[in-house]
């Protein structure tokens, strides 16, 4: 059995309850910036601030990333995402009436918002159960169908060591819905709307005057109406008109799930006008037996928020909202996945092997896709004793992009989350440490090298074997020896402490540093050697692109002369 | 409200079975392409001017009525007899036709008010319309009174009948004391419920009585009750009040909507099915006129076609003189095969044959001494283009693509016309492209007549009496009457050529060899 603390719910984010202390320091909001990271952390930190946090700051524990890995694939299933969406939205509802209730000038009008809030949250609650539980029984297979300590067992079996969060939830919402205080809400809740909606009056509108009375039954109009009409009504069946037709929507959107059903909840806080409010008072105190209940009601709900979910739907959101950035792209055919994060004790001796496969650039990812275009993906990889990837070849030839997305690949994998690639085994990283050159900086140029050199000062001060450095272009403003001179020593001092890095270098001969240096080699078009394919490959770096490229164009590429051999070879 | 003028109305229609099980109902209409092929090719347009004499509503019910033959003998006959009627009570029918013209004219006067997402403006300017409506319905069954004395076919008959009770002095006394009631004398009266926000929900309007003489309460809001008065600067309110009213409204502005749409409707279609049936009397007269007889077709043969003395009226109407009749009798044959000389009057047969055909099909008469032919589905035509305007595609492209779209939509016992289809390659391909499709659609069930040169093509069904087609040919001496006959083996064109040229290429001893001798038969693969 699983030590029942164990499977206690606290927190989709944070497995271990509380959430680290954000410590808003510039390097980490500047490496963020650097990496292209930071309009993912907007938009975060726009719809959930809780989920700020681990956005910025890396998990140290394997656990804690698989944790999240499991939430994330698990959000991968439609059902259950439209169900958390369902239930942000409905929260979010909720929240609203709550805050319109506080505001309104009405005593009546304010509980009728309160009650109103109340139903959308044990709605929202109610609907949580059953969408978790599916979840339950799609992880434990066929063999658990049994009762609620049936499942309890198999959770807590050997071989699910790692805890899931959906699973921990689920169980959450169960017993908080079977809690006695949950049940009398619910109860509550549903009073309240069965009274109102047995509410009936008369109402004479005359211009300028509204008279409200007791309800009385008369001759129906529309009735009348029908029946007088019907006897010219013979040429067409005259179906019923109904324009606001619930289009049940079988889009695989969920943009536009999510913005239909804000569209249908959001006309409900609008304030109400003072001839609608002047009837519903009067015409209340013709109906004391439904609306003193509803006070009552009203006056023992006050607070009904169950405090883990209000957490969790702040937090779940970092997951979605990572989730909604990275759909466009992938609808476009680009590659994520979920990474191996291996954590291995630095001495071991492949501890660090980085391998990826079709790999690309975020920031890059999300402008090309707009634009219809494609987006190239490279391959990349740190074996052995390799520690340093040496980028080098023509300008625009993608560099950059390639040294930002090996920036990516270490930030998001320690973060838990999926990557832009199509198969990644990634080493924890502790920190993603950043040299960019920026807007600002293109000042003097003794103060831009000076901040160069303090800021590489700082980052190898703080580097550790875990720590990943992203130098992109560095002394690019002194002189060719001088930079060769600089450039050599911070790439020794790297392979020193034991560190992972990617550096973008006109220097190519850095690359023969020693067996910590591999190259990779931007590449040109063959067809065309003034274009860059954006490709970026393992290769000596020999101020050969150029060259190929010309040859490629003339058809003596390697692959193409094999080409002709063995079409000629089969001729024969 | 129906009228059922071209169609018999409900369980009337005495569907006859037929031996070539044509579906009852109308077969689906021809894609709009293919129909505008067949209107050209058939010089629709010429008959329709004459049945319009510029009338544009004429015009386009006759269009639609030809374009869309019926196959049914009963809706023929139900047609047929419509016409007679109308031939005889002219004054009945204008009459009728300019109470429709009026009750129209009344929905266009006040279309112009914005009525969209207003129902109490909607509800008003419904109350309006069927008031005036009511007062052409009125008019109408005084007429229907004059109908029931005068006409003989079912069709105007039935209509009479139907309307009698629609249009009875109770049923209209109803419906204009409804429309007092709508006017909301007495304000609006409602039962109202509150809505999960508060609002204030509709449920349901209620009559208040006050209308009727003989109830006492003066007030229809009952004890204990509250009123509530705007101020009189309270705009807000007003627009509140006003807003609430119109929700209140809704179901009435989309139930009297209707009707004003069904009585409205009713008299368009009444407008549109008369302006046909004197359409078909214009034209009666007209060719009778020219001394180009007319006659009324028997759908009910069980020849494919036999006809005497039958002719182009588009021809007759451009010409104001009556033309040269031809004779037919394809004793069952579901393929005619026309050849011979140029301007011999094929293809203003082919084109008599089609109209023929969609006259009787229409329930009009028919340009004929005598006509007599079965229904067919639908009739579709494959006319050489005289000239290709836009050449975006080679000339047996584009004739191939047409009958790529013709074979797509053809149906079985559907009419296909052919004029001189795939002349534009040499006789040998052409003759066997014809041949392959002809024989796919006559084994399929469809009907064939065509006019061709392509002799190898006419003659290897000649030679194939499984196809049972038969064969008509135009003389050389210009009679413009075709003769019994299969295909002659002598260049038509030649002739032609010669009598223009003055050269004499067409004789046989001088005439130049051919690039493409015919193939024996016997030696084809």
């Amino acid at each position: 059995m699983r030590p029942e603390s164990e499977s206690v719910f606290t927190s989709i984010l944070w497995p271990r309850g509380a959430a680290p202390a954000l410590d808003a320091s510039a390097d980490a909001a500047s490496a963020l910036h650097d990496l292209a990271l930071d309009q993912v952390l907007t938009r975060i930190a726009e719809s959930a601030p809780a989920a700020r946090a681990a956005w910025i700051h890396p998990l140290s524990d394997p656990a804690d990333i698989a944790y999240r890995q499991r939430v994330f694939t698990a959000l991968e299933d439609q059902d259950l995402r439209r169900g958390i969406q369902a239930f942000l939205q409905a929260a979010a509802h909720s929240a609203r009436l709550e805050t319109a209730a506080a505001d309104s000038r009405s005593p009546l009008l304010s509980v009728l918002l309160h009650c109103r809030a109340l139903t959308v949250w044990t709605g929202a609650v109610d609907a949580l159960d059953p969408l978790l539980a599916a979840r339950i029984t799609a992880d434990e297979g066929p063999a658990d169908d049994g009762s609620r300590e049936d499942e309890k067992t198999a959770g807590g079996a050997p071989g699910s060591t790692t805890r899931d969060g959906w699973h921990l939830l689920a169980e959450h919402v169960r017993s908080l819905r079977r809690s006695p205080t949950f049940t009398s809400l619910a109860a509550d809740a549903c009073a309240a709307r069965e009274h109102l909606a047995a509410f009936r009056y008369d109402a004479l509108l005359r211009p300028g005057r509204v008279v409200v009375g007791p309800h009385r039954t008369t001759d129906d109009l529309v009735e009348h109406t029908r029946a007088v009409l019907s006897l010219f009504a013979d040429r067409s069946p005259a179906g019923p008109r109904d324009e606001r037709a619930e289009h049940a929507s079988g889009s695989d959107d969920d943009a536009a799930a999510a913005e239909s059903t804000t569209e249908a909840t959001t006309e409900s806080t609008e304030m109400l006008d003072h001839v609608q409010l002047w009837m519903l008072e009067h015409a209340s105190a013709l109906a004391p037996e439904l609306f003193d209940p509803i006070l009552e009601i009203a006056a023992r709900t006050a607070d009904f928020r169950d405090p883990v979910l209000v957490r969790f739907a702040d937090e779940v959101r970092f997951y979605l909202a990572l989730r909604d950035m990275l759909s466009p792209m992938r609808r476009a055919g680009l590659p994520v996945c979920i990474p191996q994060v291996t954590s291995a004790a630095p001495s071991a001796a492949d501890d660090r092997r980085l391998e990826v496969e079709s790999a690309w650039d975020l920031a890059l990812g999300a402008r090309l896709t707009a634009d219809g275009t494609e987006v190239v993906t490279n391959d990349v990889s740190l074996r052995g004793a390799e520690r340093i990837l040496v980028v080098s070849g023509p300008n625009q030839g993608g560099k950059t992009t390639l040294a930002r997305t090996v920036g990516q690949l270490h930030h998001l994998a320690a973060l838990g989350c999926p990557v832009p690639a199509a198969s990644a085994r990634i080493p924890l990283t502790d920190q993603v440490m950043c040299l960019f050159e920026r807007e600002e900086d293109l000042d003097a140029v003794e103060g831009r090298l000076a901040r160069e050199v303090a800021r590489l000062h700082s980052m190898l001060e703080r580097a550790t074997p875990r720590s990943v450095l992203v130098i992109n272009e560095a002394f690019a403003s002194t002189a060719l020896a001088d930079a060769r001179v600089l450039t050599r020593d911070v790439l020794e001092r790297i392979i020193d402490c034991g560190a992972s890095a990617v550096c973008v270098t006109f220097i190519d001969e850095l690359s023969r540093i020693g067996p910590a240096t591999v190259s990779m080699v931007a590449q040109v078009d063959p067809e065309d050697p003034a274009r860059r394919t954006l490709r970026v490959v393992r290769a000596p770096a020999a101020g050969r692109a150029f060259a190929r490229a010309l040859a490629e164009r003339h058809g003596l590429a390697p692959a193409l002369i094999a080409e002709h051999l063995h079409a000629k070879g089969a001729s024969r | 409200m129906k009228t059922g003028l071209l169609d018999p109305v409900g369980d009337r229609r005495p569907a006859r079975e037929r031996a070539c099980s044509l579906p009852a109902g109308p077969s689906e209409p021809l894609p709009p392409e293919l129909a505008d092929d067949l209107a050209d090719d058939l010089h629709l347009e010429r008959l329709l001017a004459a049945m319009s004499d510029g009338d544009r509503l004429t015009r386009d019910a006759s269009r639609q009525v030809l374009l869309h033959p019926r196959s049914d003998p009963a809706v023929i006959e139900h047609r047929q007899r419509a016409l007679s009627d109308c031939l005889r009570h002219r004054e009945r029918v204008e009459e009728l036709f300019a109470l429709c013209q009026d009750a129209l004219a009344v929905r266009r006067d006040i279309l112009w008010l914005p009525l969209r997402g207003h129902p109490s403006s909607e509800l008003s300017s419904n109350v309006r319309r069927l008031g005036a409506l009511a007062d052409h319905l009125e008019v109408l069954h005084t007429l229907c009174a004059g109908i029931e004395d005068e006409f003989s076919s079912p069709a105007f008959r039935d209509l009479a009948a139907r309307l009698d009770q629609q249009t009875s002095p109770s049923a209209l006394a109803d419906l204009r004391a409804l429309l007092r009631e709508l006017a909301l004398p007495d304000g609006l009266l409602i039962t109202a419920g509150a809505a999960v926000d508060g609002t204030v929900e509709p449920v349901l309007a209620r009559r208040t009585g006050l209308t009727h003489p003989h109830l006492l309460a003066r007030m229809p809001v009952g004890h204990p009750r509250e009123t509530f008065v705007l101020p009189e600067r309270d705009q807000a309110g007003g627009e509140a009040l006003a807003a609430l009213r119109d929700r209140a409204l809704e179901d009435l502005a989309h139930l009297t909507t209707s009707a004003v749409e069904e009585v409205t409707g009713f008299f368009g279609d009444l407008r549109r099915e008369l302006a046909f049936y004197r359409g078909a009397v214009r034209l009666v007269d007209t060719l009778r006129d020219l001394d180009a007889p007319v006659c009324w077709p028997d759908p009910s043969t069980s020849d494919t076609t036999a006809t005497l003395g039958i002719y182009d009226p588009c021809l007759a109407l451009q010409r104001r003189e009556a033309p040269v009749g031809n004779d037919l009798e394809l004793r069952g044959a579901g393929l005619l095969v026309v050849t011979g000389a140029n301007e011999g009057g094929k293809s203003t047969l082919l084109r008599a044959l089609g109209l023929a055909q969609l006259m009787m099909q229409a329930g009009m008469v028919v340009a004929a001494e005598q006509f007599a032919a079965r229904p067919v589905g639908r009739v579709l035509t494959h006319f050489a283009r005289e000239e290709d305007s836009q050449l975006v595609h080679g000339k047996l492209d584009e004739e191939l693509e047409r009958m790529h779209r013709i074979v797509e939509a053809i149906a079985p016992a559907d009419l296909l016309l052919c004029n001189e289809s795939f002349a534009s390659t040499d006789e040998a391909e052409g003759s066997e492209l014809l041949l392959e499709v002809t024989r796919a659609l006559v084994d399929g069930g469809v009907q064939i007549r065509t006019v061709t040169h392509l002799f190898d093509f006419a003659d290897s069904l000649a030679q194939d009496e499984g196809v049972g087609a038969a064969f008509l040919r135009a003389p050389r001496d210009g009679a413009f009457q075709l003769v019994e006959g299969g295909p002659l083996r002598t260049s038509f064109g030649l002739d032609l050529y010669d009598r223009a040229f003055g050269t004499d290429l067409a004789d046989p001893r001088t005439r130049p060899r051919s690039d493409t001798p015919a193939v024996p038969k016997e030696e084809r693969p």
